[in-house]
This record gives C-alpha cells, structure tokens and sequence, in this order.
C-alpha cells in the first residue's frame, strides 16, 4: 500500500515539475511566497486527483480520500493575513498575478475563497467513494478555482 | 473637359462604394430555413452554451445561471475603441419584439433591425455559418430569458472607425472567414468550434484592419486588451492528450493542474453544460488541426 501512495506521489510531483512558479524568488515578500506556496499545495493535490479522474492512474480509494482531505483543509484554512495591500500585480510586477481587484472587492473575493473550500469539502465527502464520484466533484472543484482565477489573476508576465 | 470626367468618375466610384458596404440582409433561401424551423426549446439552450452568449452579455462579475440575465455592460477593449456589449434580454431595452427574422439579420449577417452593421466585436462572422435550425432555437430560447432593464452603452470608438458605414467595406473584405479543410470526421467539432463557440476570434491572429489571419488558423495571438497573450493551440505546440483537452473544456484544470483564467475560464463554464459527446468532438477538432509552428 505505500509504495502505491508513494508512486501516485511522485507521478503526482513529476505532473507538477513542468508548473514552475511564476517571478523570481528574490526580493519577493513572504506573502506572496506562502500564496504561491499555497496554490502549489492544491495544484499538487489536485494533480492526485485529476490523473484518476482522467484515467492516467489507477483510481485508489485511500489515495483519493486523503487528497480530497488535504485540499478541503487547506482551501479551508483562513488566509486574511496573506493579502496585506501593496501586494498586488501593479505595485510587484512580475512577482504576482494578483490584481488590485482583490482588495477593491473583498467580500466578492472571500466569496470566491469560500465556494473554493466548499467544492473542495464536497469532494472531500465523495473521493474516497469510487471513481465516478471523484470525476463528478472535479467539475465543481476546477469551476471554483476559474471563477477566482478569471476575476482575480492577472495575466502570466511576458 | 477632364475635370468632368474625373468628376463623373469619382461621383460614380462614391456610388458603387455606397452601394457595395450597404448593409445587406440574409438570402431567401435562409429566411424560408429559419420560418419552418422548429425553435426548440432545448436545442436552443444547447446553442446558446455553446456559442458562449452568456459570456460577453451578462454584467461584468455576474454569474451564469440556467436562465441568465443578458443585460449587457462588460467592456471590450480594442485597438479600434472600447466595445460595450448591449442589453441583449427580451425586454424594451434589448431585443423585446423583435422577429426571428431581425434576430437571425443581427447574428448572422450582422445587421441591426434599423438596417445597420454591427461591430465584428460581436462575431457574427462565425454564427454565419450556424444552421438555420440552430438559429431559430437560440432565438425561443433567449426570448424566454428574464428581461434586464440596463440601456446598452454606446461604443467608443474613434474616426473613422465611428462610421458603420466603413464596416461594409470591412464585411467584403473579411466577413466570411473560413478554418482550413478538416477530415470528415471532425466536421461535429469544427461546426461547434467555428461556427458556435467561435474560438478563432481569440486563438487565429488579425491583420492591421481586424480580418482574421487565415494562414495562422488557431495559432495564437495578442491579447486584444494589450495585455499577454492567446494561445497556439494547434498541435504544433499544444501536446495535451485527448484526455487533457476533454478535462480542460469540462473543468478548466490544465495538465498542470493551474487553472484557466480570463474569458476561457467563461469558454469553460459554458462547455461544462454541454454533453460530453460535443466536448469530445471539439477535442477531435483541435487534435485534428493544422499544425502551425510559433515565428522563431
């Protein structure tokens, strides 16, 4: 059973070798670091997930469950504290995507947050199911992160 | 003597021209199509997903319901001007009392119920080539849509784009943009990709006067905003598998498994709704394109 959830591990981690993130590393403040951070721990669950969904890898119960869990926990954590102003695209270029938008609209951007950790709770109460369950939730889940992403992400820097 | 002559010419060259960029109407043949079609209610709901209406005529920032309200007021920027999509609900301020035939005029020959051009902002150069069954359906479904109240902004744009009349000339030149010769069986995908969810506009690039470039079909292009870029997304350099595009049209999650973004993340909410068997296809579609390098 390990060396299968190992395996699905790094298949998991190969997917995501290509993902770098996006700006350089010096001079960047930790906010952005642990965002990026962030957004790397659902890309890296969701990569789990999304290779059974697909058929790439065996669907594994236990596997899935313990992914779902980790991107319901994560999305779910409160993340206030790393938006602090001055952290948008404008002021760090090349360093984010975020746009202004998100401090001009807040409650519209915790909106998106919380219907983020909701997607991701549903699947969290389905992945280790079966495999159509998993497909099912994957819908949801990747809407969530697109509606953030196109009212929220600015465009990758040239 | 000669002066006349030029004068006599340049009169009648302003003729022509007139004559030429008037806007002219569907055929005969189309109307008869579009009056025995069925207007069902269901296709139409399948239509309209699919041509992504939703997308550019909701506000800016509202959701896309099962029944939504297509008040207009999202901003298109351009290199010619900033377009504001209009109010396109069934109401006074919108398309309220207009006949399938007006409708039909406006999106596919893109001529308003006044009998004047629409901007090509509006791609109606792609729902040309949408059956007349498809069009007549669209219409029962968007006219049972809630009515919005909103006025539709006007453009602004600047001379001499300002003058529709200029968009005659541009309608001969441009109007009907065709994809290249595709095997048979991807013609499903290529009538969903071109004629309804219209995806060259964004992925095909555009000449200085906003014609598509044909010989770079899907190959990718400047952002109209100015700011980054549309994807190649022919083989050349797209390498996703089958499975990757299927779950990229239906989830929006990349095989990187970041997310699709701006107006694709709109192309994606609206495929989601559409049978998996037509999300398929436009995979077929775009395995199948012409491979179009990047300019080194």
């Amino acid at each position: 059973m390990l060396t299968r959830i190992l395996t699905t591990a790094l298949l998991g981690a190969g997917l995501l070798a290509s993902s770098a993130l996006a700006g350089g590393h010096e001079n960047t403040p930790p906010e952005i670091k642990a965002r990026n951070g962030l957004m790397a721990n659902y890309s890296y669950n969701l990569s789990i997930l999304g290779a059974m969904a697909k058929g790439e890898t065996e669907y594994n119960a236990e596997v899935a469950a313990i992914a779902a869990a980790n991107l319901a926990a994560v999305t779910g954590t409160d993340q206030s504290l790393l938006w602090t102003a001055g952290t948008d695209n404008a002021a760090m270029q090349g360093k984010t995507r975020a746009t202004p938008k998100i401090w001009e609209d807040s409650a519209g951007f915790q909106k998106a947050s919380a219907d983020m950790a909701a997607a991701a709770k549903a699947m969290a109460d389905v992945a280790g199911t079966d495999l159509a369950s998993l497909q099912g939730a994957m819908g949801a889940v990747g809407g969530a992160c697109g509606t953030c992403h196109k009212a929220y992400r600015g465009p990758k820097p040239e | 003597m000669w002066k006349r002559g030029l004068l006599a010419l340049c009169v009648a060259g302003a003729g022509i021209g007139w004559w030429l960029t008037a806007p002219a109407p569907l055929p005969h043949a189309t109307e008869t199509a579009l009056m025995t079609a069925p207007q069902d209610l269901a296709l139409g709901a399948q239509v309209f997903w699919a041509s992504g209406c939703a997308s550019c005529h909701i506000p800016e920032g509202a959701e896309e319901t099962d029944a939504p309200l297509l008040a207009g007021g999202q901003a298109f920027a351009s290199e010619f001007g900033t377009f504001y999509a209009p109010n396109v609900s069934p109401g006074p301020e919108g398309i309220g009392g207009w006949t399938l035939l007006e409708f039909a005029n406006a999106v596919q020959a893109g001529v308003s119920p006044a009998g004047a051009h629409y901007y090509p902002a509006f791609p109606y150069t792609a729902y040309a080539q949408a059956t007349s069954e498809d069009i007549a359906a669209l219409y029962a479904f968007i006219m049972n849509l809630p009515e919005a109240s909103p006025p539709s902004r006007p453009h602004d744009v600047g001379f001499p784009f300002n003058i529709r009349r200029t968009l005659g000339g541009w309608k001969l030149l441009f109007g009907a943009p065709t994809g290249p010769e595709m095997p048979p069986e991807v013609a499903r995908g290529e009538y969903l990709s071109e004629a309804l969810a219209h995806c060259a506009e964004c992925h095909t690039p555009r000449n200085a006067l906003g014609g598509l470039d044909k010989s770079r079909w899907m190959a990718g292009a400047p952002n109209p905003s100015g700011k980054g870029r549309i994807p190649n997304i022919t083989p050349a350099v797209l390498d996703w598998s089958e499975a990757d595009l299927q779950a990229y049209l239906t989830t929006g999650l990349t095989p990187d498994y970041d997310s699709a973004g701006g107006h694709m993340a709109s192309v994606v909410t609206n495929l989601a709704r559409l049978p998996e068997s037509d999300v398929a296809a436009i995979v077929s579609y775009i395995k199948a394109l012409p491979p179009i390098a990047d300019p080194s």
